[in-house]
């Protein structure tokens, strides 16, 4: 009796979730004959036999996590079957969810009705065997290996470079498939498994600086407030150092430093930051300030910036996710709601009240809840229903200044923005230096939901809105 | 110096002419040239011309048969020369629809027969437009010649009726198809050579007139590769109208005797030979890719083994930038699989990811009454490693059918036992060309038979053939007893 194990697929694989059996029990199966497929974090693939015999018993289950090196089925050597040297290596082989190959080519394709240039080197013949296109003779297919989904998820798919075999279905199931449907594709795309640079063709932002906009700048933070020296900067120096102070860490204090010690020891930060011109936002804030004034409402960039949050959680609506943990595995939670934190300073330390609801809400709404809720914060007044709940938070240093900073996940968030204060610096624009006005941005993530290039996408995304009101406008509901 | 293009689509039959005006929509600057006229082979002398007599046929056989439903005609007769005006009014309109288009979408349009000249340094294509042969017709001008240089080609010539080294189409005593939809004379006898497609649909047109029919068919069924079942629905009222149907038999001659008199050679399988005399013989006996005016050989373009261009999922041929689609690259020679290639083909200019995809190719023989069918058979499905199993429901159980006074045929249903999948349909009988459209749209969206048996079709229409044929799947049809056990269905399962 033959032991059937999961073989070690390679690139440090070290299990893979039982997708189906290709064999039942008392089947005869040949040396190398596909047996079972398993799908990895990598790749799904078909295990082969490594003996040929009949199948015994199956010892594992569609859907079950195997690992490497667990037995799988029991095969009866040589039963049923002419006796062929059973020392044939388990090699499976691998359909990688997307090949190096083509995702260069994605990487390098440009978007819609862009007409890519005649390759005029490669030579004819070359051109045709080397495209990865198969043969076509005209007409359809329809095999026992397809896959339901719709014809628009398919053109989805196909012009994102993704293999639907990789996508999880939840629509209603055929058999044992679920159909895939156009949000699963989507959320597949957005979770960074699949190819993100070719499903996000509009995400990069457009062309950085405009002439028009530096030429028409007009600093708001131009001249920086007078700040009184505190008197503890006087101490008398001559005198001999007091001894240390020792104080229990109780109240806010506490809370905050098992807040971030959860974060920082739970969710793999990294930090992701970018510079961006916004003369166009500095204007438009100017004029909503005065149409502010009208209603008593104090407009600061605030309301903008979480708009332009809302607007690019949408976009990626993985960074309005969080991870939980639970008893059978992990869980992605993808939020619904759009609850924007925004961290305010007090005397007691860090408070982030919510802005609940923020997709909803008006720009004006927005300023006189940001009004508010600060007012309230500072002067410990607010509830804890107005602190809980957010599920995407920014924070401002705007008024104190600095390049920027790294700021720690709002855990169980996912991400975190850091916005700081708008400055008139030289820009080169079209190869003359003009006066701009930039602002940074900075974000945490956590690199366990949010990769790299999905931060760096909705990094983009923001700065777009930013850059460009008239886009938050249109995106005004 | 010649004009440059983003897209130049040489030929604006249905699948040319998609492709100009999706490239157009998608910005690129595009050309088409037409050596004859827009349209191509469909609008003038295929699907919509010839569809117009069959229709006009369908209703001479009412008015034959009024007397079933009370109407009693006293001096009914066909007035053939103005029925050809009428379908030639019908051709027009449409035609100069396309043309309409085309400057609508400002796609330039050049008359004369395209031709490779060769590929510039830059990569870029260089097409003549030779404006004194006509494509059809050698020793007719069409337009003026003139260049073009393009980006990308889309090669969309399609195909013309294929011949015989003795078989050749003179107009006269031996017709093509084009020539068959201008025949202004009733004849009295004709032989239709070639027991496909065209030639039974053009044929059975012509019994409706009064012509004596005689088919002769190579192989040994009628529309070959069509579902057997399904054809002899048709078979039979073919040899109830008096058909002559000659299967695994070849034409060695036609003889043309004088005007009208036409002698047909026939030899069957065993070699023993016949005669039919007849008006005029119809030659249908497939289609041709067209190639010849290109010069494929100035840019390098391969051609398969029987002639058609090669191309990949992406119709893209071996030279860089040179696509093909249509009847020219092969399969099956439908005007609106031309027109899909021609639309997948454009939107694979803007992405390297973009291939044909399609689960099902629907398709409808316009014979009496109608064939038409969409994705596999049953042995089709097996070979694809499906189980299937058949739903099937006979229009004579249909009210509205029998409304009609058409309730012969039925609707077969192909779906796999294990998922309850869609795998395909074939149909014979009343308006079928109109009804298969539901089971394509339910396989490219991986339905069940389930999915149509649930779905509400109104009453009384014909589409409730297909909804029982999808009953009938699980065994659990209401109009029509079913001796099978009832399978339980999906949702069955679930209590």
């Amino acid at each position: 009796m033959a032991k059937f194990v999961l073989p070690d697929i390679g690139e440090g694989v070290v299990e893979g979730e039982l997708i189906q059996w290709l064999v039942k029990e008392g089947d005869v199966v040949a040396v190398d004959q596909a047996v079972v497929e398993v799908m990895t974090d990598k790749a799904t693939v078909e295990v082969p036999s490594p003996v040929a015999g009949k199948i015994k018993s199956l010892n594992a289950a569609e859907g079950d996590m195997i690992k490497v090196g667990q037995t799988l089925a029991e095969i009866e050597a040589g039963a049923g079957a002419a006796k062929v040297a059973a020392t044939a290596t388990p090699a499976a082989t691998a359909t990688p969810a997307a090949s190096k190959e083509t995702a260069d080519s994605r990487s390098s394709e440009t978007p819609k009705a862009e007409m890519p240039t005649s390759p005029t080197q490669a030579p004819a013949q070359s051109h045709f065997q080397s495209s990865a296109a198969p043969a076509y003779s005209g007409g359809a297919s329809l095999s026992a290996h397809d896959i339901p989904a719709a014809p628009i998820v398919r053109a989805m798919a196909q012009k994102s470079g993704v293999d639907l075999s990789q996508v999880p279905g939840t629509g209603p199931k055929v058999g044992s498939q679920n159909r895939i449907l156009e949000e699963d594709l989507l959320r597949f795309l957005n979770n960074g498994a699949g190819a993100v640079q070719a499903g996000a063709p509009s995400f990069a932002h457009s062309a950085p600086f405009s002439a028009q906009a530096a030429a028409s700048a007009q600093p708001s933070s131009k001249s920086a407030p007078v700040k009184t020296v505190p008197d503890y900067f006087y101490r008398d120096l001559s005198a001999a150092p007091a001894p240390s102070e020792r104080q229990p860490l109780r109240g806010l204090r506490r809370v905050i430093a098992q807040a971030m010690t959860k974060s920082k020891f739970t969710a793999p930060h990294y930090a992701y930051v970018d510079e961006f011109e916004c003369s166009e936002l500095v204007k438009i804030r100017t004029e909503a300030k005065k149409v502010g004034e009208q209603y008593g409402v104090k407009i600061s960039y605030l309301p903008f910036i979480v708009k332009a949050v809302v607007g690019a959680l949408k976009e990626f609506p993985v960074v309005n996710s969080s991870l939980e943990e639970g008893e059978k595995g992990a869980d992605l939670v993808f939020k619904k709601e759009y609850n924007i934190g925004f961290a305010v300073a007090t005397p007691d330390g860090l408070v982030v009240p919510v802005i609940k609801n923020a997709d909803r809400k008006s720009l004006l709404q927005i300023g006189q809840e940001i009004n508010d809720l600060s007012a309230k914060v500072r002067a410990g007044k607010a509830t804890s229903e107005e602190l809980k709940g957010s599920t995407f938070t920014i924070t401002s240093m705007g008024n104190i200044g600095g390049l920027f900073a790294t700021p720690i996940i709002n855990y169980p968030e996912v991400g975190i923005m850091g916005v700081y204060k708008i400055q008139e610096k030289p820009i080169v624009e079209k190869g003359q230096i003009v006066i701009g006005q930039t602002m940074h941005i900075s974000f945490s993530f956590d690199h366990r939901v949010v990769d790299g290039a999905v931060g760096g996408y909705f990094s983009n995304a923001i700065i777009a809105r930013l850059q460009n009101p008239a886009r938050l406008l249109m995106e005004l509901v | 110096m010649s004009e440059k293009f983003d897209v130049v689509v040489i030929g604006a039959g249905p699948g040319g002419y998609v492709s100009a005006i999706r490239a157009a929509q998608m910005g690129y600057k595009t050309a088409i040239i037409e050596g004859h006229k827009m349209g191509g082979e469909c609008l003038n002398y295929g699907c919509i011309p010839s569809k117009a007599l069959i229709s006009t046929g369908h209703i001479i056989d009412r008015i034959h048969e009024g007397e079933k439903y009370g109407l009693m005609f006293e001096k009914f007769r066909v007035d053939l020369p103005k029925l050809i005006d009428w379908k030639a009014g019908i051709v027009k309109s449409l035609t100069g629809g396309i043309a309409q288009l085309l400057k609508a979408n400002k796609v330039t349009t050049f008359q004369g027969t395209g031709e490779f000249v060769g590929l510039e340094k830059d990569g870029s294509k260089k097409i003549k437009i030779v404006g004194s042969v006509d494509s059809y017709d050698a020793s007719k001008t069409t337009g003026k010649d003139d260049s073009v240089l393009a980006e990308k080609v889309i090669i969309a010539t399609g195909s013309f009726s294929a011949e015989f080294p003795h078989l050749k189409i003179d107009g006269k005593s031996l017709l093509g198809s084009k020539d068959a939809l201008e025949v202004t004379k009733t004849p009295k006898k004709i032989v239709v050579i070639g027991g496909g497609v065209i030639g039974l649909e053009l044929g059975s047109f012509f019994t409706k007139l009064g012509t004596q029919l005689d088919v002769v068919e190579f192989a040994p069924q009628i529309l070959t590769g069509t579902d057997k079942e399904c054809v002899d629905v048709v078979q039979k009222r073919l040899k109830k109208n008096g058909v002559g149907i000659h299967l695994e038999s070849k034409v060695t001659k036609v003889e043309s005797k004088s005007a009208g008199k036409t002698i047909v050679h026939v030899e069957d399988k065993t070699g023993k030979a016949s005669q039919i005399e007849c008006d005029w013989a119809l030659l249908t006996v497939g289609r041709r890719p067209r190639t010849q005016n290109l010069k494929l050989e100035k840019v390098g373009v391969e051609l398969n083994e029987k002639g058609f261009i090669k191309v990949n999922a992406r119709l893209e041929t071996n030279v860089p930038g040179i696509h093909a689609i249509g009847d020219v690259i092969g399969g099956a020679m439908l005007a609106h699989k031309a027109s899909k290639e021609g639309l997948v083909c454009v939107e694979g200019f803007s992405n390297p990811q973009v291939t044909m995809d399609i689960k099902a190719l629907p398709w409808a023989i316009f014979v009496d009454p109608e064939i038409a069918g969409v994705g596999h058979t049953e042995e089709s499905a097996r070979e694809a490693g499906w189980d299937p199993v058949i739903g099937k429901c006979p229009f004579a159980a249909n009210g509205r059918a029998l409304t009609t006074g058409e309730s012969a045929g039925f609707v077969k249903l192909i779906a796999d036992k294990k998922t309850d999948r869609i795998l395909g349909a074939h149909m014979v009988g009343p308006e079928v060309s109109n009804l298969v459209q539901e089971v394509a749209m339910a396989i490219e969206m991986g339905a069940t038979s389930e999915d149509i048996a649930r779905t509400v079709h109104a009453h009384p229409t014909l589409p409730e053939t297909i909804m029982e044929a999808a009953e009938s799947v699980h065994g659990m049809a209401i109009h029509i007893f079913e001796r099978k056990t009832p399978v339980k269905k999906a949702s069955f399962e679930l209590r």
